[in-house]
């Protein structure tokens, strides 16, 4: 489907028109649903975050300016990860107390980790706490930076960067343990 | 550091593929038109919403069912409490009113009506030396309260009351102190006899009352009421009987102990609660189990005769291809212009979704059947007032490939309607059910089976066969 498909849809959106509703949902519902599926964790969770999200989008769809589809993803990203935030609000800011030292971030050996599966992955990133889990997903994987994330989060700059040092550090340990090997964090 | 990024950044950022997406599409459909209708807070109540919302309403019901149960409590109590005042009130009077009177005896009928009363009464007999004994009050399980044998003497052996002859049991033999009783053991009789809560009496208020109220569950509180003051205890209101001896007593040794324990006195108020599951009669297709619970609440009116009322709380949920009766379209929201043949409509439709709630309030009678044994089957009839909140049917409807002769290009080009149904009461229900009792003692555990019958046909509201299982109390 080119993007003048997608503006179709879109310029049908912004008339309520059910059926583009329809196709826009089933073209990004895979898309959706993996992002917030990777805050929450929980299929059941990240079911109600993506029916959350595209409820947003389609009623507020006149506030996004047409580009192109890369542009139309971005905005249902952070739609998407907003709305997931929303729901871990709580959960997030509870733990990030510690502020953030030089010394927690760590080296890492490269290529320990390439056998793992998908599976394992999302497996690792489920043991992650909520507040720890978001940081490394807007930092690592949505390329947030900290500034954004203290301001997305609610929480300080300081506390962003213990948050993931110390997910980096729980991660790597979760990752020795699973691959079995003795390592030196 | 980067590499660790870069790894989980690709692992993670990907696309996988999901499941469920037609039904959050439906899901999220419901709620559009739910906004486009102008209801803008018509947000799908989550699963996890739900649950908590259930955890919510099990925590309510049993809130309300410990505080109607703290409520009959108290008001036993209260009525105990009562029925001991009256008690002593009239001990006093056969005190004051007849001197000559060898013996203050409770009535039977008194005791009757008084569970506890009657079985520490009944207990206590058992304790207490009834014939011949040459101290009863030395025969007190407390030994400090023992009055010097000597100065204690016995009335003369007591008759068989209506009462006790059930139970092949003497009257209570009445303790009477002899008037000329030493006035330093007065006393101490009176002040050891006292409970510890007790204020201690003063000289020459002790009588034989206090002994029963030995046995008596009475709280301190009505112990130590201003009664103990007018029951005094003189020499003008201890009758002069004649003295019996020692070894008088001991030549009738005392009755062998009660064995027929009495019976424990029941109430006739008896709650419950039960989880229910029902379904349509007859059965409707993509309409689910009705399932919730059930409060109930009866009292029992004439021997095997309860009367009833119930409130049952169910939801279902109605996910059909078709269009039941109950749930016809309005004209209005059909896409096809009314009129016309069938086969020139441009719309089927596919689909209607819907969750319902039902509040079930139902008054009735029930009839147990005079069965031995722990289970106890009944027979119930009943009239039932359904009240169905507002809720909403979402009626989805597909386009025809060629409808109205033309091919249709657009095959997405499904259209919602959204129908909020009013909260409203239904009537003309009668109830009809079986079900059976095992008994554990207060509690009983029932399963009842019940049939609704809704009389009106043309609202929507199924007849449902449903099954109750839990337990009750009765008080």
């Amino acid at each position: 489907m080119s993007y003048s498909d997608l503006d179709e849809i879109l310029e049908g959106c912004r008339r309520s028109n059910r059926s583009s509703q329809y196709q826009l949902f089933s073209r990004f519902y895979n898309y959706a649903m993996s992002v917030a599926y990777r805050y929450v964790s929980n299929t059941e969770a990240a079911e109600e975050v993506t029916n959350d999200a595209f409820f947003k989008v389609f009623t507020k769809i006149h506030l996004f300016e047409p580009r192109d589809e890369g542009g139309f993803r971005a905005w249902l990203r952070r739609i998407v990860i907003n709305t997931a935030i929303d729901r871990l609000r709580s959960s997030i800011n509870a733990p990030a107390t510690q502020e953030w030292r030089a010394d927690m971030d760590s080296p890492m050996e490269s290529g320990i980790v390439e056998q793992l599966t998908e599976e394992q992955i999302f497996s690792l990133l489920d043991q992650l706490s909520p507040a720890y889990r978001a940081v490394f997903n807007l930092f690592v994987v949505d390329g947030f930076s900290h500034e954004e994330i203290a301001d997305t989060l609610g929480i300080s700059i300081g506390t962003s960067k213990s948050n993931l040092a110390r997910a980096r550090s729980r991660l790597k340990t979760l990752l020795a343990d699973e691959l079995d090997l003795s390592y030196n964090v | 550091m980067k590499d660790f990024d870069q790894f989980f950044r690709d692992r993670l950022d990907g696309e996988r593929p999901f499941s469920r997406r037609d039904e959050n599409w439906r899901q999220l459909s419901r709620r559009l038109e739910a906004f486009d209708s102008g209801i803008q807070d018509a947000r799908p109540v989550s699963n996890i919403r739900r649950w908590t919302t259930l955890a919510w309403k099990v925590a309510a019901c049993a809130a309300a069912a410990a505080t109607i149960w703290v409520g009959v409590q108290n008001y036993s109590l209260r009525r105990q409490n009562v029925l001991l005042n009256e008690l002593l009130t009239q001990i006093k009077a056969q005190q004051t009113n007849e001197p000559a009177t060898p013996a203050t005896q409770i009535s039977p009928l008194e005791i009757a009506a008084i569970p506890d009363m009657q079985t520490h009464l009944l207990s206590s007999q058992n304790d207490m030396p009834l014939q011949g004994m040459e101290s009863s009050v030395a025969s007190s399980k407390s030994d400090s309260r023992s009055v010097p044998s000597e100065n204690v003497s016995l009335y003369k052996p007591a008759p068989i009351s209506p009462f006790a002859a059930g139970n092949a049991l003497p009257v209570q033999p009445t303790i009477t102190l002899p008037a000329q009783i030493d006035e330093n053991v007065g006393k101490q009789a009176m002040v050891e006899s006292a409970r510890p809560a007790t204020p201690a009496p003063q000289e020459g208020e002790m009588s034989e009352v206090s002994f029963v109220w030995e046995k008596l569950p009475i709280p301190d509180s009505i112990l130590s009421r201003p009664i103990t003051t007018t029951l005094a205890y003189g020499k003008a209101s201890v009758p002069v009987l004649p003295e019996l001896s020692i070894e008088a007593a001991k030549e009738n040794p005392p009755p062998a102990r009660l064995l027929t324990k009495p019976v424990k006195d029941v109430s006739r108020v008896r709650v419950g609660i039960q989880a229910v599951a029902g379904t349509a009669t007859p059965a409707e297709s993509g309409v689910s189990w009705h399932k919730g619970q059930s409060l109930t609440a009866e009292i029992r009116v004439w021997n095997q005769i309860w009367l009833g009322a119930s409130a049952d709380f169910v939801q279902f949920e109605i996910d059909a291809d078709n269009n039941p009766d109950r749930f016809h379209l309005p004209e209005q929201m059909n896409p096809d212009p009314p009129g016309g043949p069938v086969s020139h409509h441009q719309y089927d439709l596919v689909r209607l979704q819907s969750e319902q709630r039902q509040r079930r309030f139902a008054a009735g009678v029930r009839y147990t059947l005079p069965v031995r044994g722990r289970i106890t089957p009944s027979v119930q009839v009943g009239y039932v007032w359904a009240q169905m909140p507002a809720s909403f049917v979402q009626y989805e409807f597909k386009k025809k490939p060629h409808g109205g002769g033309h091919p249709n290009p657009d095959p997405f080009d499904n259209k919602f309607f959204i129908r909020k149904t009013e909260n409203h009461w239904e009537q003309n229900i009668c109830r009809f059910g079986a079900g059976a009792d095992y008994a554990l003692g207060r509690w009983s555990l029932g399963l009842t089976a019940q049939y609704d019958k809704n009389f009106t046909n043309k609202d929507p509201l199924f007849d449902m066969l449903s099954f109750k299982l839990g337990a009750s109390y009765q008080f």
